[in-house]
Formats: structure tokens, sequence, C-alpha cells
């Protein structure tokens, strides 16, 4: 038997950590609170809010960066460059061998190819979006390493209040 | 534009000094109790029991150090600030300091908050005066600028304000990134007022247990105080979140407006689609805690819902929503008539006036009259009307009721409205009696004064409501709940039409008998 007497955590203080995001997940009650308002899968007649936003958890274990390997594209890739990605996988197989591999490249694509649905995974898991991109500017006009915003900070934020 | 050059002005000299500021907060960190306490962190003042506290909360040594050297040190920077701006107005100094403090956090962890190390270095309350006469205080939320005394809630700047850059609408690539960047924050915005409720919430349930043997009347006195000063906070907060949202979705109304690239319109759908959950999260308290929220919620929701149709005139629950807030404005502005001069303003203009009740009721006309497929839900419509029932007369509120009965079943025909939705529908009705205090007499009496939806209109919905609770099969399932919403609400909307009784609608008539 192993006696917690003397295991004392060391203290250590936060400057000296890394800088890795830990982000917060939200609590379990808070989870409850937020499914209360939203309306059950495939009863509501509410066409924006029932049908992406709905009770269900993420319903496999599919997050956006699992898709996005499946898939061979980044995270935060937009919709036009995963649906050309998913049209290439489906043109280099022939079909009676994409069959297999259609069950787990077409809900990646879903998952990737919409916004909403991404949005939506993150927002349920209680993650916080951290984008990123990794082709130039000359590989992909709209997304690029150079067009991303890094998150707002209080002196960002003061810098372009004080721009006007 | 004066206002802009102002806040200019303020966010220049902060940003001078923030280094300093933010040097000041980070410094807490060398309290070896401080990791323990963030890790700890529920956002509770004090810990529940003692044994906990002991471990949790610094000692009091440690905390009147961190008191003394932070405190000061913060105050010193927000002084300097503010002699920077050459004596600004208050309230603008006021709500560019709340919004920097409310963007920050420390390196790699949210919870590591302005609030942390305020509830850390037990700072709420402390302050001087910046300048003779003007006080600078500390609390959760903020600072607190003004005449020595005042607890007024911290005002800050909406969220839009450093969002919102029209310059960029020409640039595809920017303003993706620009619209990725509003989702992350709104995701934050919504995140964070569920975590400032939360923490009204442990308080108001630390303040009840602390009180628990005291006397009914001193018990009754100290809840009505908590429960105050809980909706005042909350109207703060709301107005503020309120009006985020609706700048953020003028912002991407533009912006839609403005872009044919596929990708772009994607990211706008999925930011309106974030802003309109937001949107239902602020409604909810509402609803669940029985707050009524004061006249400024009302009218950043109106200015919502008027933003909102603009872009989407085919969203019908924003109709009903829109509806419902006019009807209320037009109560509570013949309230503030005395009732001679309210009869001479009837006299002299009646026509117009008449015009323009006529007009609110049109819009719902003109939705009843087209078909499913030229208006959407997109949300439920009931939670918007749950939050603004208490200020409507009993009928007015019933009609509300059928319209949105009527909407529902419509969309969706063939099927029939479930239990969930009739327990939805029910919930709506009852709804005004849950409000505490609720001054339905009072709009009772100005009533007659805001005209009623034509007769005949009212006749037609009402009879379609009845009519789709009707052909609800009577189902004995999960205890018979759907059968009792059903006569529940058959028996509420056959006020609404003249003459009709329950027994003409319900097949299963012992339920109400």
């Amino acid at each position: 038997m192993s006696t917690p007497s003397n295991t004392e955590e060391p203290t250590v203080s936060l400057a000296n950590e890394t800088l890795a995001p830990r982000p917060r997940r939200r609590a379990a009650s808070e989870i409850k609170l937020l499914r209360l308002e939203l309306l059950p899968r495939g009863v509501s007649p509410c066409e924006m809010i029932g049908m992406e936003w709905s009770a269900a958890q993420p319903t496999e274990s599919l997050s956006p960066a699992k898709a996005a390997a499946s898939l061979g594209v980044h995270e935060w890739a937009l919709p036009s460059q995963v649906k050309k990605r998913y049209r290439t996988l489906q043109l280099r197989y022939p079909p009676e061998q994409f069959l297999e591999r259609h069950v787990e490249w077409r809900p990646s694509a879903e998952l990737l190819s919409s916004p909403r649905a991404r949005l939506n995974w993150y927002w349920q898991s209680g993650l916080i979006p951290e984008f990123q991109a990794d082709l130039a500017q000359s590989q992909s006009p709209l997304w690029n390493v150079d067009s991303i915003e890094p998150p707002l900070t209080s002196l960002e934020a003061l810098r372009r209040l004080s721009q006007g | 534009m004066n206002s802009s050059a102002a806040v200019q002005t303020c966010a220049e000299s902060l940003h001078r000094v923030w280094p300093a500021i933010e040097a000041a907060l980070l410094s807490v960190t060398r309290f070896p109790s401080f990791s323990r306490f963030l890790s700890e962190y529920r956002g509770l003042a004090r810990a529940e029991s003692p044994s906990d506290a002991e471990l949790v909360d610094p000692t009091p040594e440690e905390q009147a150090e961190a008191q003394e050297s932070i405190g000061e040190a913060l105050f010193g920077a927000l002084r300097e600030a503010y002699s920077l701006a050459s004596s600004p107005e208050t309230s603008t100094f006021e709500s560019v300091v709340n919004l920097a403090l409310f963007l920050w956090s420390g390196p790699g962890d949210r919870n590591f908050q302005y609030r942390t190390v305020v509830h850390f270095c037990a700072l709420d309350g402390l302050g001087d005066e910046v300048e003779s006469g003007i006080v600078l205080s500390f609390c959760e939320s903020g600072v607190r600028l003004g005449p020595p005394g005042n607890e007024h809630f911290p005002t800050r700047l909406p969220l839009s304000a450093v969002i919102v850059d029209d310059s960029l609408l020409r640039d595809d690539s920017r303003i993706l990134a620009r619209l990725r960047s509003l989702q992350r924050e709104t995701c934050l915005l919504v995140d964070e007022w569920e975590h400032e409720n939360a923490l009204l919430a442990v308080e108001h349930t630390r303040i009840r247990q602390s009180l628990a043997g005291a006397s009914p009347a001193r018990l009754e006195q100290a809840l009505r105080e908590i429960v105050g000063r809980m909706g005042r906070l909350r109207d703060a907060l709301s107005v503020w979140a309120l009006r985020s949202f609706t700048d953020l979705q003028s912002f991407v109304s533009r912006v839609e407006a403005a872009n044919r690239n596929a990708d772009v319109l994607a990211e706008c759908d999925a930011a309106q689609a974030l802003l309109l959950s937001g949107l239902q999260k602020i409604h909810l308290p509402a609803s669940v805690s029985r707050h009524r929220y004061g006249s400024a919620t009302f009218r950043e929701l109106l200015r919502w819902c008027k933003v909102r149709l603009t872009t989407k005139p085919e969203d019908a629950a924003t109709r009903v929503l829109y509806v419902a807030l006019e009807l209320g404005n037009e109560l509570e502005n013949e309230s503030e008539y005395s009732p001679d001069n309210g009869l001479a303003a009837e006299a002299s203009d009646e026509d117009n006036v008449h015009q323009a009740k006529k007009n609110i009721w049109h819009e719902l006309e003109v939705v009843f009259g087209s078909r499913t497929h030229e208006w959407s839900l997109d949300y439920d419509p009931s939670s918007g009307l749950k939050a603004c029932c208490w200020r409507l007369p009993r009928q007015h509120h019933l009609f509300l009721c059928a319209f949105v009965t009527v909407l529902i079943s419509r969309k969706l025909t063939p099927a029939k409205p479930g239990a969930e939705w009739l327990s939805i529908l029910a919930s709506l009705v009852q709804m005004p009696e849950t409000f505490p205090s609720s001054p339905l007499s009072t709009t009772e009496l100005l009533a007659p004064r805001v005209s009623p939806p034509h007769p005949a209109f009212q006749e037609m919905v009402a009879r379609e409501a009845l009519a789709s609770l009707a052909a609800q099969p009577p189902t004995e399932a999960k205890g018979g709940v759907e059968a009792d919403c059903v006569a529940y609400l058959v028996q509420a909307l056959c006020e609404l039409v003249p003459g009709a009784t329950p027994k003409d609608f319900v097949p299963f008539k012992e339920k109400i008998l």
C-alpha cells in the first residue's frame, strides 16, 4: 500500500509552466443547462438550430482533427478545399475499392466542409478553436499562414481601438 | 464621431501603460498558494468548508501582502493612464478599461482572469481617488469610476468595438480570418456569460445557506436584496452581450451582402447560427430564474430583431418576438401617460395611432397568409416570448401562443406536434403566472388602450391552433403528458374564440371534466 502522506505536490508557479493552451471545459451541470434550450434532433421544425445545434453529443468519436488526418487536409481547410480533396480521393480509386474507404471519408468530409458543423463540434465539446494553416498565400489565397488572426488579446484590442 | 475620438484617446493612453498593468496582474503568481488556488478555482470568493479553505485560500498574511502590492501597482498604472488621457469622460475611460480587462487572461489558462486576481487579493471594493471627486474602485467584473460611494455595474464597451471593421469588407482573405475570430470570440463571450451566471448562482446559494437559521422576515428581506442584486447584474450583462451580438450580426450581414465567395458565405452562415444560439442563451435565464429584464434589455432585443429581420425577412420566430416586443413597448409608453393626457392624445390623432397598431398585427397577418416554404423557424419561437410575456395582457399573450402553435403545426405537417412541443407550448401559456409579482393587473387595466388583433384574424388563428391540437391522438403514453398538455392548451385557447367550449374541440372530454 502506498501512503500518500509524504507525497506533497510541488507548487509550480505559472510563470515556469509551458505556454501550451489549456482550454476550459464546461462543467457537466453547465452542459446540462445548455441542453435545455436546444431541441431534440428529429422532432424539431426549426431549420437552423434544430439540425446541427442539437442536444446530441458529437455523434461518433470523430473530431475535426481526426477527420482532417483521415482526409489528408488541414483541420481548418476551407469547404472548397475539402470538397476538392474528397473528389480527388473519389476519383483515385475504382468504385469497389472506394466503398470501404468511403465509410470514414464521407463523415470526415461532411464535418469539415460545413463550417457550422465544425463550429458546433467545438461548441459542444467546450473547446476553444485554435486556428491554424500551413499553406502559403500562393497555394491558398483565402486561408493561409499570413491571413490568420491570433487570439484577441487586450493589447491587440487597445491597439485596434486607438487606431479608430 | 466625438465619442469615438474619446475612446481613441483613452485606448492610446491605456495601450501605453498596459505592460505595467499586465505585469501587476501576473505578479500574483509569485505567491506559492496561487497555483493551488487557481487549480481549485470555481469562481467562489471563499471555499465552502474550513478544511477546504486551509487548502485552497491564501493565508491572511499573503492576502494582505498581495492586496497591498498588487492593488497599489494596478491602481498606480490606471491612474497614470487616466492622467495621460487628460481627464477623460469617466464612463468612456471605464468602458475601455473594462473591455481590456475582460479580454485579459493569464498565459495558458483561461481560468486565470482579472476576476481571479481580484478574488485572490480580496480587492473587491477597494479604491482611491484618481482626481478630486472621482474614485476608481475595483470589483470582480472590472473597475468603477465615479463619485465616492457609487456601486453601479462597471460599464464595458461591446465586444464588437474591436471586431467590426468595415475596411476589411473588400479583402476576402482577411475577412475570412476575421469571421473566424468573430466566431471564437463569440464562443468565449457565451462561455463567459455562463460562467458569470454560475458565479451569481453560487453566491446566491451561499448567502441562502448562511442565513438558514435566521428569522423568516429577515431571511425574506435578505433574499429579496440578493435577488434584486442578481437581477441588476443580469440586466447589465445582458445589455452588454446583446449590444455585442447586434453589432456583430449587422457586421456579418454586411459581409454577406458584399461578398459572393462560397467559402466566405459558409463562414457567415456559421457565424449567424452561433449568434442566434448565443441569443437563446441569454433569453433562457429569464424563463428559468423568472427574472424580469429591464427596459434597456428590451430596447436592445428590439434592435436585434430589426437587424435580424433586415437580413433574414423570412425568419418567423424573430417576427413573433418583434411583435411581442413592440406590443410591450406600446403598453409601457401608454402607462407613462397620466389619464388626462392619454385621453387627449388618443382623441387628437386616433387615426395615426390606430394605423400604427394595425401595422404591428399586419406583420403576423403576412406570415399567416403565406405558404410554409416562404417563412422559416430558425429557432424555438417560444423562448423569446417567454422572456417578455409578463409585459403583455393575457389576451395578447394567448393570441401569440395560438399563433406559435399554428406555426409549429404547419411546419410539422403532416406529422403532429409530439410531447416535447406540446409541453413547450403548455409552459408558454403558463409562463406569465410564474413571474413573481407579475404586474399583469396593471397591464390588464391598460389592455383596452392597445388594440387587439382584428377579431376575424384572431378567431381564424385560434381555430386553426385548436384544430391542430384536436387532431392529436389521445395517447396515454408517458403518463398521459400529451393528453394533459392538449387539454390545458385547448382550455386556454378557447378563450380566444367567442362562444366556444373545450368540448367542441377535444375528442377525449373526460380529461377536462
